[in-house]
């Protein structure tokens, strides 16, 4: 398949500070949905910008279906190719309604009326919010914003769609419902998130940023259930992915209450055993040693 | 206060029925004849006009009485000033005050059923359908969005100083803190104005200003709507030039 976004060398910096991102070869194909994983301050959502040409990159070129961006005017020049779809919607949902929202990007395409009315009504019903027209977005719930963020895209039908931490601060349901959207997205996807759920669920491929750099490029599942790995890159495995790779081998694995603590259990077939105390009974005992729960594995 | 419109914007007179552009427009030459007038007896006319409006726009009438009451005060302080300095003596001076009094709350209680018989954000793209710049009008509905945006994060920073046993008193430390606050807001708004800007520039912001206008066709009813307020002034006005005794 072709490749749709292509990066080489690209680095950027923040005015003088570090290198927020530095020396990214990169080569997305057409279709593929791609994971940007990382720990705070990586350069996940930075790349996105380059990529949106919201930032000017330092150095390095990028190549968005095989044109290189132009010098000026990049963000106006992708706007029908590559939708961004920003952390918080209210950055987003600048309108004074939903339908005002949705319809902006189609207005300044200038189209017809017609054409406008049709696109609003086809990106609210994918994200299922027809009737939800005259709202005021920023009257809505949280999730409904993430989806009316999205519907603001799709109203632009991009071939590319980029999102920054998609399902960040949202209920359960919210959080399902959103992966559901962006996993029925047609075109290729590119998503910073730290949601392993929506990466196993959606993702084809993961790159793991770690101060800047690629440290990692493969499959979802090598990546994500890689402990050395994701603990060496300041991230760490959670407890669901653990608790699946268990399942998946056939070995032991339990979450259980016992007196006032909660527990997970492990037992493998060839005999290790690992207890993870996630809430001690004991008020003093300190978060992060909880949470890694390194000192309660027993061989 | 930037909610109130929502809540009376609701359905309920035929001026709430009304196109909007005819609206503004009807009303703006109402408010244009009302600057015009310089008998008090017109003025007073003028003054149970727009209350007669408030009424008929079935809007909240203590409200109203309460919102212009402020309004009324200040323009009070004309009585003070105008008998003392008017070139025509201390009479004249009482009559022009009272002239302005009473067309400052005309024109006020005339803007209630201007603006309150609808959702703010369509009779501002109703000024985009009567040909304002579409820049200006998209700048207008920005700012209405985001002073309701920032008067909940005031609001919320309000609860939080609170939360954490900050008490509002009249003193240096007050003012500081609320200084501190105003500051911090300007900074992120101005901060978010960038992520904005961006993200219209994202869906093809330019040249265009991404209105989707879209006002119905006029029909019969809001034309003869219009005619009416547009004959009311023009009555406002006619009368005014009789008490000033022209023909």
């Amino acid at each position: 398949m072709n490749s749709v976004i292509q990066t080489k060398g690209l680095s950027y910096r923040y005015g003088k500070g570090r290198m927020a991102l530095e020396k990214i070869d990169l080569s997305i194909r057409e279709g593929e949905t791609v994971a940007l994983i990382g720990a705070n301050g990586a350069g996940k959502s930075t790349l996105l910008l380059l990529l949106r040409g919201i930032l000017d990159a330092g150095e390095g070129e990028i190549v968005i279906h095989g044109r290189g961006l132009p010098r000026r005017g990049k963000i106006e020049a992708l706007a029908g190719e590559v939708g961004l779809v920003v952390q918080d919607p209210d950055d987003q949902l600048f309108s004074s309604t939903v339908f005002d929202d949705v319809a902006f990007g189609a207005v300044n395409f200038g189209l017809p009326r017609d054409e406008v009315e049709a696109r609003v009504k086809r990106a609210l019903a994918a994200v299922g919010l027809s009737g939800f027209e005259e709202r005021i977005p920023h009257h809505l719930s949280g999730g409904e914003k993430r989806r009316v963020s999205l519907a603001t895209v799709y109203a632009m039908e991009p071939s590319i769609l980029l999102l920054d931490e998609p399902t960040s601060h949202l209920d359960p349901k919210a959080r399902l419902e959103v992966i559901r959207l962006i996993r029925d997205f047609p075109g290729t996807r590119v998503i910073a998130t730290h949601d392993f759920e929506l990466i196993l669920k959606v993702a084809s491929r993961v790159i793991l940023l770690h101060e800047g750099k690629i440290a990692a490029d493969g499959p979802p599942v090598s990546i994500v259930t890689d402990e050395k790995l994701l603990r060496e890159k300041d991230l760490a495995m959670p407890l669901v992915v653990r608790y699946l790779m268990a399942l998946e081998s056939g070995d032991h694995a339990a979450l259980h209450a016992h007196e006032h603590e909660h527990v997970y259990d492990y037992h493998s077939r060839d005999g290790k055993t690992e207890r993870r105390i996630l809430r001690h009974s004991h008020p003093h005992a300190h978060e992060d040693d909880r949470d890694h729960g390194h000192e309660h594995e027993n061989q | 206060m930037t909610t109130d419109h929502l809540l009376y914007g609701a359905e309920r007179s035929s001026l709430h029925r009304m196109d909007e552009r005819l609206k503004l427009t009807g009303f703006a030459l109402l408010l244009i004849a009302m600057s015009l007038l310089q008998t008090p007896v017109a003025a007073l006319a003028a003054c149970g006009l727009a209350a007669g409006a408030v009424v008929f726009a079935r809007l909240p009438v203590v409200l109203v009485l309460r919102r212009t009451g402020g309004v009324a005060l200040f323009l009070s302080t004309f009585f003070l000033i105008l008998p003392f300095s008017h070139p025509g003596g201390s009479r004249a001076g009482v009559q022009e005050a009272l002239v302005i009094v009473l067309k400052g709350i005309a024109m006020v209680l005339t803007i209630f059923p201007m603006f309150w018989t609808a959702p703010l954000h369509r009779s501002l793209k109703a000024l985009a359908g009567l040909r304002l710049p579409q820049r200006l009008v998209t700048l207008l509905l920005l700012t209405f969005r985001y002073v309701q945006t920032y008067e909940m994060r005031l609001a919320q920073l309000r609860i939080s100083l609170q939360a954490r046993g900050f008490r509002f008193r009249r003193n240096l430390e007050t003012l500081r803190m609320i200084g501190g606050v105003v500051g911090l807001l300007l900074l992120r708004s101005f901060e978010q104005t960038e992520r904005i800007y961006q993200a219209m520039l994202c869906r093809g912001y330019g040249k265009k200003g991404g209105i989707a206008e879209g006002f119905p066709p006029v029909s019969i009813s809001d034309g003869c709507r219009f005619a009416f307020l547009f004959l009311l002034s023009l009555l406002l006005v006619a009368f005014d030039l009789h008490l000033r005794g022209w023909g």
